[in-house]
């Protein structure tokens, strides 16, 4: 390890010398010095590096090459200008001394730690203490100095080590530590150093509140001062003031300054500044204090307030700066200061004014609110005297505190200043403040945290201004708006419209503010009924004094439909009927009308005039309505219209009823809706019952084009069909059928109509074409059957008839078999009648599975009349020509035969009594087959065009 | 080398040869009994065979846990005049507490200082009598040992009794050898006073005391080197360098240290001269940091093989120079060294006797001797090789501490010329040399140096540079 750091120091030594330039004196010392360190390292390794005493030479060559190299790197380094000395690279610029102080210590720190017990080990201490210092490890450093101290032997070396950890402890601030070492530095020292080191002692005893001793000393410091000594005078008398002050000795301090001819002021104020430097701020204050106290001079007051801004300015007493910044303006205000003085006090102002701004702006202080605030606060204050001090830049000042103002979140505030500013920048003309305080009150302005009572309140003062200077831009544009709301929503309307105005002059083209603007002015009158205006800007819109898009012209007219039903809508709410149609006439008769407002009326006309029955004004009205009104209108009234032409037709108004549904259903046509085929069947069947054929078929014809509904439709055409039939027009009944037909689903319904035709051409001899029909209704109810269609009730009626005539067929024969003897005549007729009979029951059960009501019942009438007629014939006959005896025998046999037959027509009878009950059937048969003959008295067969009665009752 | 001086016994050689005769006797009787081996041991000194007995002597000493008695004693003194105390010096401390022999003592002495244990060997050469043969050596040895504790007064004491001893022992013996000893004995105890004297600062003293070993004593050559240091302690640095540049006088060749350099950079340093100060240590860096590189790579590839040490040095001996080219100048230093040449001179006079007992009629005892002579002779080279390595190591180790002692002064001459650039204050004076700078006691001369060295002159020259601080 030895060897090593011997060799590092020689290799050290081979650089270095390449590096630095060095003086003749200089060079020759080295070369020395290295011829030592050569004769050392022999020495060294003769020794087998056991001898502490060489390796601490090799420390203090290496420590000494290092001191020398140390000055030649200093006078090189302060030859450089300062400017370019602050960018060089210190470490680089003191590289070589380092390396040797590092050598030294190496080498020393082996000895300290290989040798502790050397008897000279104190001067190790020190060289690593002294090379610790020089390499800024101050820790270090005062350990060894402590440790030399302790063990050294060497008289010089404990001096200096003394003398050293004294100024490490002073410069540590531990005064107490530092006090003993000095006082043995200086016992019996009398070297140029003296002063300084007495000087540092001095401090410490002031330190340690030993004033007195302090001072005492700082005088024999100050005494001595110059010739041999190291002259402290300067410093004496710059710090001896605090003493003298902590000591509560002015007087004897005023005392001092004045016996070696110094003004006491400008010496605490000389003070105070030097040691405001070295960051002293209360001894600095205390002294201003103290001298401000007892000075009464004007000019000298203002000199100590001055260095009391230096001071607090410094130090960031803010508030103590601004109350004295107050102060020095009351006074500039009063009497004015010098120039110098005045300067002085404006820069600190707006030095102080613009940096609080800026920390206010700053992120710094975002977490503490408060402290945010209070430096606005400070800031705003230094403007406001900023103000004062220069009042041609009060606008100005003022547009700062307003940025102050903003950058602390006080947008109210802010405004506020701004506003002022903006004013004052008018009155002083300046554009560039003017147009700055206005950016930034519109800024304020645009703050969400605006608490909204002053934003509703700054509305009107800030964009009133804005537009004072600009109305053309399109942030003009905007402001107008803002500018014209505020206005609105706080009342002002008439200055709204003032603003609408001039808007509508800078921006003509703007349709749609200007028409926003227009509808709410106008609400705000129309909600007033006060429709004068409302008419007059109507007017100037028409006139083109604003220009308006044409949906807004459309709605203009709308607004003015309101206006004009609006009243006549409250009559009829009141129930003035009377009042109502009078409005609704005068706004449909009058040319300032809208078509809207017409339509409505003539709408309202019809219903008001159909409640109150007048079945011809209703037609009328309603059918200028329905031609009027625009489709999507008449699909919302639909059903309005088609209760107007139901009660039309319900007070027999046919023809009005039928033409205002045939009006409807074109209307309708082409609309999706429900009405759509209501209307088609009102249109058909009221032109059907007002036996207009033509119509309900013209109606009928639509239904395609229309898109009605088939099942409509078809409804519509068979109801056609029964007129059609009537009137015999069986062209076109039979074209219908086809049409029907074309639809296998409405085979069932057709049976019924082609039955009438059917019997048609039967009538006219055209039995071939009426079986066909025939067959085809056979195909119709079987495929309905099949499919399980509901088969209207006429054609199951018409299917059971024909059932029925086979089963009236069969009855005829039964009763063309006549009972007679010989006994075997008898028993075939007997035989045949049974037969027939049962044969009638089949048929009877299969009548039943039609379903027909009329059909059922006509079946049981004739099978029940069959039953009975022969039993009631079997009963009463008596065989001719025979004996009583035989006829006994006979009429008991025949007992057996008839009783059960007519036990069973009464069976039958009860049969058909249930279904007739239970089906609710209502059959011309029903009598027959439910009572006697005897009781045909019972029977009630109405008159021609008798009323019926209504099954439903009551509803 | 104090134990060449251990001589009480001036024997006769038809005595010795009775002797032998009767130790052949003896041995042929009862060599295994205590009696019998104490008896042989004695026979055998008598007889003038130091170096044969040796094992004998050291197994007795092992052997026995009684103290030896007087004739056996004397016997064991005589021995260790010749073979010198590294023969023993093995032997462990509680068997040689056994012996109360004053040269045992003194072994004993040796040893505990070197354990750490001053203390005990101060009671051990305490133990010595003032008319010991051995005396001058020890009072120089409890000089030393008081120094070491710091105990100065005491210290000089002693060498002072040293010095005393020494000369009151040189007029007693009757061989030069043995006179030799006493003088380089007694020099040493008067560096030792001077020594004592730079130590308690006194410089003045200690100079004139270090002018009281004359010029021709064997210690003068380094001693000098010693004067250098008091002179510059006395901040006397041109006398201080005149003193070093005497060792680049050819008759100092044999000197080789390190450490003279470093002196001379310290005192051009003293004296500002940064120049030379630095040029000295450049140039000693020159010419010896790789040298001593190489100098530690060989003696870390030897270890400790003594005998390749012992090898070397014979080699050395034989003008066969060494293999690494900075040994030369350590061997011709430690050729010179005392310790080494006692050392030498008993492995000499034991292969002597080995000789001579190989001329003998091959006896049991004779061949037993021979043998034990043969393992004294080895244990001799052996001696000798860790003495020329540790020699080398020292003297390693000198350099290593000249080198960080000149990279000291080299820092601190860096050091100093760059606080004089700090201070933009880097013009010396051109003047260098004057007579006016020279500072002298009353027992030095003037001599002004001609680039020549003159034995008289040697450790009088002194410089006259003007010092630039």
């Amino acid at each position: 390890m030895l060897k090593y750091l011997i060799l590092l120091t020689l290799l050290i030594q081979a650089v270095a010398n390449a590096r630095t330039t060095l003086d003749e004196r200089r060079k020759k010392i080295l070369a020395i010095v290295d011829e030592e360190l050569a004769e050392v390292t022999r020495l060294a390794k003769q020794q087998d590096y056991k001898a502490p005493e060489t390796l601490l030479r090799v420390a203090e060559l290496n420590l000494e090459k290092g001191r020398l190299f140390r000055e030649v790197e200093n006078e090189k380094y302060l030859a450089v200008p300062p400017a370019e000395r602050a960018r060089l690279n210190k470490r680089e610029a003191f590289i070589q001394s380092t390396r040797y102080f590092a050598a030294a210590n190496d080498a020393a720190l082996v000895v300290a730690k290989k040798f502790p017990q050397y008897s000279s080990i104190g001067e190790v201490y020190y060289i690593l203490a002294y090379n610790y210092k020089e390499l800024g490890e101050e820790s270090s450093a005062r350990k060894y100095f402590q440790l030399a101290v302790g063990s050294s032997r060497d008289p010089k070396v404990l001096g200096k080590s003394r003398q050293a950890l004294a100024d490490i402890y002073f410069n540590d601030k531990k005064y107490s530590a530092a006090i003993p070492l000095y006082e043995a530095t200086l016992k019996g020292a009398d070297d140029k150093w003296w002063t300084k080191d007495a000087f540092n002692l001095a401090w410490s005893y002031y330190r340690t509140r030993n004033y007195d001793r302090g001072i005492s000393l700082m005088r024999e410091v100050h005494r001595k001062s110059g010739g041999k000594y190291v002259d402290m005078r300067s410093a004496v008398e710059r710090d001896i003031g605090i003493f003298y002050v902590d000591a509560n000795q002015i007087n004897e301090a005023i005392q001092f300054f004045e016996s070696v001819g110094l003004s006491y002021t400008d010496q605490f104020i000389k003070i105070a500044t030097a040691i405001t430097a070295q960051g002293r701020f209360d001894q600095a204050e205390k002294l201003l204090g103290k001298v401000k106290a007892i000075e009464k001079n004007r000019g000298r007051r203002v000199e100590i307030l001055l260095a009391e801004l230096n001071l607090f300015e410094k130090f960031n007493r803010t508030a103590e700066h601004l109350s004295t910044s107050r102060e020095l303006v009351a006074l500039h205000l009063k009497g004015g200061l010098e120039k110098s003085q005045f300067e002085k006090l404006t820069f600190h102002v707006n030095k102080l004014a613009a940096e609080l701004q800026k920390a206010t702006a700053s992120n710094v202080y975002d977490r503490v609110p408060k402290i945010k605030q209070q430096k606005a606060k400070e800031s705003i204050a230094y403007f406001e005297l900023a103000a004062q001090l220069n009042p041609g830049k009060r606008a100005e000042k003022l547009f700062f505190q307003g940025e102050t103002a903003f950058a602390a979140g006080d947008f109210s505030k802010a405004i506020g200043l701004y506003i002022s500013a903006f004013d004052g920048a008018r009155v002083d003309g300046d554009k560039k403040i003017l147009s700055q305080s206005l950016e930034g009150m519109l800024a304020a302005l645009g703050q969400p945290t605006l608490p909204k009572a002053t934003a509703d309140r700054s509305f009107i003062p800030v964009y009133s201004r804005y537009v004072t200077v600009d109305t053309r831009s399109a942030r003009a544009q905007a402001i107008f708006v803002k500018l014209f709301n505020a206005q609105f929503d706080s009342g002002n309307v008439a200055e709204a419209e003032k603003t609408l105005a001039s808007f509508a002059k800078n921006f003509p083209e703007d349709f749609k503010t200007q028409e926003a603007m227009l509808a709410k002015v106008m609400e705000y009158y129309r909600s007033r009924k006060d429709y004068g205006p409302v008419k007059s800007y109507v007017t100037r819109i028409n006139a083109g004094d604003f220009k308006v898009s044409a949906k807004y012209a459309e709605a203009l007219r709308g607004l003015m439909t309101k206006l004009q039903i609006e009243g006549v809508q409250q009559s009829l709410e009141k129930g003035e009927k009377a009042v109502a149609l009078k409005g609704y006439h005068q706004i449909h008769a009058s040319s300032e009308s809208t078509p809207k407002a017409k339509i409505n009326a003539s709408y309202n006309l019809a219903a008001l005039y159909f409640e109150l029955g007048d079945t011809s004004q209703t037609y009328s009205w309603a059918s200028t309505a329905l031609r009027e009104m625009d489709v999507a209108d008449v699909v919302k009234f639909a059903d309005s219209y088609l209760s107007i032409a139901a009660g039309l037709f319900l007070r027999q108004q046919f023809a009005p009823s039928a033409d205002l549904s045939h009006r409807l259903l074109v209307k309708l046509c082409r609309e999706r809706t429900n009405s759509k085929a209501a209307s088609f069947k009102n249109a058909a069947f009221i032109a059907l019952a007002n036996d207009d054929l033509k119509k309900a078929l013209e109606v009928h014809s639509m239904a395609k084009s229309c898109g009605v509904p088939e099942v409509t439709a078809t409804e519509v055409a068979l109801e056609i069909l029964k007129d059609l039939s009537k009137t015999k027009q069986w062209d076109t009944y039979e074209r219908m059928l086809r049409e029907l037909e074309q639809n296998p689903k409405n085979g069932p319904l057709l049976i019924k109509p082609y039955e009438d035709y059917r019997r048609e051409l039967a009538t006219i001899g055209q039995a071939e074409e009426a079986r066909a029909i025939s067959d085809k209704q056979n195909r119709f109810y079987q495929q309905a059957k099949t499919q399980k269609l509901d088969v209207p009730v006429e054609a199951l009626d018409l299917m059971a008839e024909r059932l029925v005539s086979i089963i009236a067929d069969k009855k005829r024969r039964l009763d063309q078999i006549r009972l007679s003897f010989p006994q075997a005549t008898f028993e075939n007729a007997l035989k045949s009648k049974l037969q027939l009979l049962d044969q009638m029951a089949t048929d009877v059960n299969q009548l039943q599975k039609i379903g027909s009501g009329k059909g059922i019942v006509e079946g049981y009438r004739y099978i029940i009349a069959g039953y009975e007629e022969f039993g009631e014939t079997l009963k009463a006959f008596s065989p001719p020509e025979k004996s009583p005896e035989f006829v006994e025998s006979f009429r008991k046999a025949m007992a057996d035969v008839h009783g059960p037959i007519l036990q069973n027509a009464r069976k039958q009878r009860n049969e058909v009594r249930k279904l007739i009950s239970d089906n609710k059937i209502l059959s011309l048969s029903n009598f027959s087959v439910l009572f006697n003959e005897q009781d045909m008295h019972k029977r009630f067969f109405t008159q021609k065009e008798a009323a019926l009665m209504d099954r439903g009752g009551r509803r | 080398m104090f134990s060449k001086l251990l001589i009480t016994s001036l024997l006769a050689i038809p005595v010795a040869v009775a002797s032998f005769e009767s130790a052949e006797r003896n041995y042929a009787k009862s060599s295994a009994s205590y009696a019998g081996s104490r008896r042989l041991v004695i026979d055998l000194v008598k007889a003038g065979h130091y170096y044969s007995p040796v094992p004998w002597m050291k197994d007795f000493i092992v052997r026995t846990d009684r103290t030896l008695d007087t004739e056996l004693e004397e016997a064991l003194d005589k021995m260790l005049y010749h073979t010198g105390v590294k023969p023993f010096e093995a032997l462990p401390e509680d068997q040689l507490r056994r012996s109360r022999s004053g040269s045992i003592r003194f072994i004993l002495a040796k040893k505990l200082f070197k354990r750490g244990k001053p203390q005990e060997a101060m009671i051990e050469l305490n133990g010595v009598s003032v008319d010991h043969p051995a005396y001058p050596f020890v009072a120089n040895f409890k000089g030393t040992i008081f120094s070491h504790f710091g105990n100065f007064p005491d210290a000089e004491s002693h060498f002072r009794d040293c010095v005393r001893a020494s000369e009151v022992r040189m007029g007693k013996v009757e061989t030069v050898t043995m006179r030799d000893q006493l003088e380089t004995n007694r020099d040493y105890c008067v560096a030792g006073i001077a020594r004592v004297q730079f130590t308690t600062r006194d410089f003045k003293k200690a100079e004139l005391t270090y002018l009281d070993i004359e010029k021709d004593s064997f210690v003068w050559p380094e001693i000098l080197f010693e004067e250098a240091w008091t002179s510059y302690y006395q901040k006397n640095y041109n006398r201080t360098l005149g003193k070093l540049v005497s060792y680049k006088a050819p008759v100092f060749n044999f000197i080789f240290r390190p450490e003279v350099d470093v002196l001379k950079a310290l005192t051009y340093l003293k004296m500002c001269l940064y120049d030379d100060a630095k040029k000295t240590v450049d140039d000693f860096y020159s010419e010896l940091l790789n040298p001593s590189r190489e100098l530690r790579s060989f003696l870390v590839s030897r270890g400790k093989d003594y005998r390749y040490f012992y090898n070397l040095m014979a080699d050395f001996e034989d003008n066969r120079p060494a293999p690494v080219l900075l040994v030369n100048p350590i061997l011709r230093s430690i050729r010179k060294d005392a310790a080494y040449r006692e050392m030498k001179s008993a492995l000499t006079a034991a292969i002597i006797e080995y000789n001579d007992l190989r001329k003998r009629s091959q006896s049991p005892m004779t061949q037993n001797l021979i043998k034990n002579v043969r393992v004294l002779a080895d244990e001799y080279r052996s001696s000798i090789g860790a003495y020329v390595r540790a020699g080398l190591v020292s003297k390693y180790a000198e350099l290593y501490s000249s080198f960080q002692g000149m990279s000291y002064i080299k820092l601190e001459v860096l050091a100093q010329r760059k606080e004089r650039l700090y201070q933009s204050d880097a013009t010396p004076s051109k003047k260098r040399g004057d007579v006016k700078y020279i500072e002298r006691n009353d027992k030095q001369y003037f001599w002004t140096f001609n680039g020549e060295f003159w034995a008289d002159e040697l450790g009088d020259y002194v410089f006259a540079l003007r010092s630039e601080c």
